[in-house]
This record gives C-alpha cells, structure tokens and sequence, in this order.
C-alpha cells in the first residue's frame, strides 16, 4: 500500500463517499436501523453476535474491517475503567457487559458514519426531530475535531522533522501546545462568527 | 466621498500596562480601497477587529455614521464584512450553500430570500455547482472564494481583508484580484503582499508601534518603508 503523504484525519469522510449498496441506501434507513441496533444492543445479553455482522456489512460495502475495528477501540479506554472497577468487586460478567457492550454499540455507529457523510446522517437526524442545537454541536466538534487532527499531524511531521522521537516528553509537550492552538482557535471561530451577525451556535 | 469609517485616537490594551493601540487616526470614504501595511504586531488586525466592535478600545470611532457601541453592533455587523486570514476559522456549516446563508439568516432574512442571497453571492465568486457539498473539502482558493461569499451575502457597504492571499497560489491570487476589483464596496485590506496591494489599492496606510505613521499613494509608501522585496526602505520607521 503506498505510504500517505498527506495527513490522515478523517478516513471516515473518503470511506463515506463509496459506491456501495450500503453507501447509497438513504440515511434515514441507515440511521433508524443504527439506533434500533443500538437499542438491542443495550438489551439483550446476546447482542455481541452483532459484531460479526457489522464486520461482513463492512466487507460488503468494501470498508477496511480491521482500520473500522481499530478506530471503534478508542472508546475502550473509557469503558476499561468500568470494567475494571467491576471486576475488582468480584462480578467479571458485568465487567466483561462494559467492555463489549459499548464496544459493538460503537462499532454500528462507526459503521453508520463509515457508509454515510456526515451531512447526510445530521439531515436524517433533523427530520426525526432532533434539536438543531445538538447537531450544530456535533458537527462543529466533527468539523473541528479534524481541523486539529490535521494541525497535529503538522507538529508531528515538522517535529520528525527535526529528529524527534516518540517520547512521552515530546508527546506531552505537542499535546499542550495543540491545547494552546485549539483556544486560540476557537477565539478566531468565535470571532468569525460575531462579524457574520452570529451569537455563536444558535 | 462620504466618510464610512471614522477613527480619531483610538488606543487599546490586551492587558494593563500594554498598549497596542496608542492613537490610531484613519479614514476610509466609499467605494475606496486602502492597503494596510505594517510589520507583525503593529496593531493591524487589531484596529480593524474594532471597526465591527469585536474589540472595544477608546476614542472617537464611527462605521456608517454611527458609533460602534450596543446597540448598534448588529447593524453594523451587516455593514461590514470582515474576511479573515484562514478560511478555516470562517466556514463553519456543514454545506457550501449553508455556509454562505448563514449570514443572511443571521439578519433576519427568511429562508428561501437567504437561500436566493448565498446563491447570488456564490455565483459572483464563481461557484455555482455542487453548493451541497461540505465546505472543507474544498481547496485554499476555493474556501476563500465560499468565505468571500458568505460576507458579500449581507450585502455589506465595507470590506475587510485580513492577509487574503496568504493561502493562494499565483492563479488563485489573480482570480482574487480580478474578483475584488469588481466589487464596489470600500475596502481595507491588510496585506505584506506589495504586488497585490498595488493593483488593487491606490492609497496604502503603515501602521507602526499601534499608529498610523504614513498614510498615502501605495506605491510612495511601499517605497518609502521597503514593503517590497526588491527595495530597501528609504526611511526608518517611526521609533519608539
């Protein structure tokens, strides 16, 4: 596979321009049966079986499986610690519901997000009645969320550039200044919006 | 020419004790169209985020005959549209179309008139296919046409233009020029870029140490501080 040169944030919007049969299926179908997934996910012991499914779906849309299950695994940190605080109160089947519960619950969204732009699924969400409030967040934090992906891949390259390493310290210290460089954004943003007549999201 | 901007010993501190602001006296009549020199720091950026009143300093300041203080913000919001550096920080909506109406819609105008205005707008910047697509997905000289055209969707009466070339290629900047010179609206562009400034504006200010230390034909005062890279300054700049 030929090395990227360029920065890698945001597969998700290449992976969501496909050609396949999942790509084309309208959102709103996408993203009722996403969150009927989720909701059987949330209620039956057994809805781990899921997985596999959401992996063939993959398949069949000619989605990466393995770069879609890595990238779900991001919010097994955040369920670990529960898992583990279950785990150490003696109830490991509890444990194992918080590792693999929100692991697949994620795993239909990843999908969903993977299949379709996000234009189209906070369209859908509009149409269900979903306050604009919330999806004007969610887009922003997408949209921004990328745009500091990006930056970050710049400290990165300039700092490879420079002969650094991947040390803790390095790391420690790009991650404080993009902290820095994210507020001095949104200070920009805000401003952006003020002189176009905005009060910020509305 | 009636005056649309008028500043007189406007001064201005991020923090006590440090003034970035120290009197700064500009003009800018109608359908004028001025550079805005001046080395990093000098207070460029910050005196035209006061023309909108982002910023608020003191003295005397007037945008379209009117104070820019509550509750006059919003009008003159509409009266000014402000480009800045990165279009990054300035396309925020999920679609191009979206984008570009968010002001109109900001104004009070209803849908479908907004929706008519960023359409209106977008093809005056040459863009007139494809308005679902999302904004960031564009190149720099595209986003910066799609951010042009969300401030001339409000139709304002000034243009503002914070360093508009810096993320464009030669074409691109052309295309920029060629696009600004058929806009009728006043214009006050910062820039380092000389040769932009002088097809563009015939009359150039240089900000120094938070004032205004020259103001006069671009050309003299591209000349007489060096702004262009094949000659020298041939004065120092105002001393501290």
């Amino acid at each position: 596979m030929a090395q990227r040169i360029g920065p890698r944030h945001f597969a998700f919007d290449e992976w969501s321009r496909g050609g396949s049969f999942l790509h084309r299926l309208d959102a709103r179908w996408k993203l009722a049966l996403t969150l009927l997934a989720l909701l059987l996910t949330s209620l039956r012991q057994e809805a781990w079986m899921a997985a596999p499914a959401v992996a063939l779906l993959a398949v069949a849309a000619r989605l990466p499986v393995l770069a879609l299950a890595w990238r779900t695994a991001a919010v097994l940190p955040f369920s670990a610690v529960f898992a583990l605080m279950s785990w150490q109160s003696g109830d490991p089947e509890r444990a194992a519901l918080l590792l693999w519960r929100p692991y697949v619950s994620a795993l239909w969204v990843t999908l969903l997000m993977a299949v379709t732009p996000l234009e189209d699924v906070l369209a859908a969400a509009r149409r269900f009645g979903a306050p604009r409030l919330l999806l004007d967040v969610m887009h922003f934090i997408w949209r921004y969320l990328g745009v500091l992906g990006e930056q970050a891949w710049r400290m990165r390259t300039a700092a490879a550039a420079r002969g650094a390493d991947r040390s803790f310290e390095v790391s420690a210290a790009s991650l404080a200044v993009l902290f820095a460089a994210s507020y001095q954004r949104a200070v920009r943003i805000h401003r952006a919006q003020l002189s176009r007549g905005g009060g910020g999201l509305q | 020419m009636s005056c649309i901007v008028d500043a007189r010993g406007l001064r201005f501190s991020y923090q006590p004790g440090r003034e970035i602001l120290r009197g700064v006296d500009f003009h800018l009549h109608r359908a004028e169209s001025v550079a805005v020199f001046g080395r990093n720091g000098s207070g460029k950026t910050t005196f035209l985020l006061h023309l909108n009143g982002i910023l608020r300093g003191e003295g005397h300041l007037r945008v379209c005959d009117l104070p820019v203080a509550p509750p006059h913000l919003q009008h003159i919001r509409r009266k000014i549209g402000f480009l800045f550096q990165d279009p990054e920080d300035q396309l925020f909506r999920p679609t191009i179309l979206a984008d570009v109406a968010f002001g109109p819609l900001q104004a009070g105008l209803p849908p479908a008139e907004a929706e008519q205005r960023a359409r209106r707008a977008l093809a005056a910047v040459g863009i007139e296919e494809d308005l679902g697509r999302a904004p960031y997905h564009l190149s720099s000289g595209e986003k910066q046409r799609v951010a042009l055209a969300g401030i001339l969707a409000v139709e304002p009466e000034v243009l503002i233009l914070d360093e508009p070339t810096t993320h464009l290629d030669p074409p691109a900047r052309r295309a920029l020029l060629e696009l600004l010179r058929t806009l009728p609206q006043a214009k006050l562009v910062v820039t380092h870029d000389a040769a932009f400034a002088r097809a563009l504006c015939p009359r150039a200010v240089f900000f120094d140490h938070g004032r205004v230390a020259a103001d006069g034909p671009t050309e003299e005062i591209i000349r007489r501080f060096g702004w262009d890279l094949g000659s020298p300054p041939e004065t120092s700049p105002v001393p501290r």
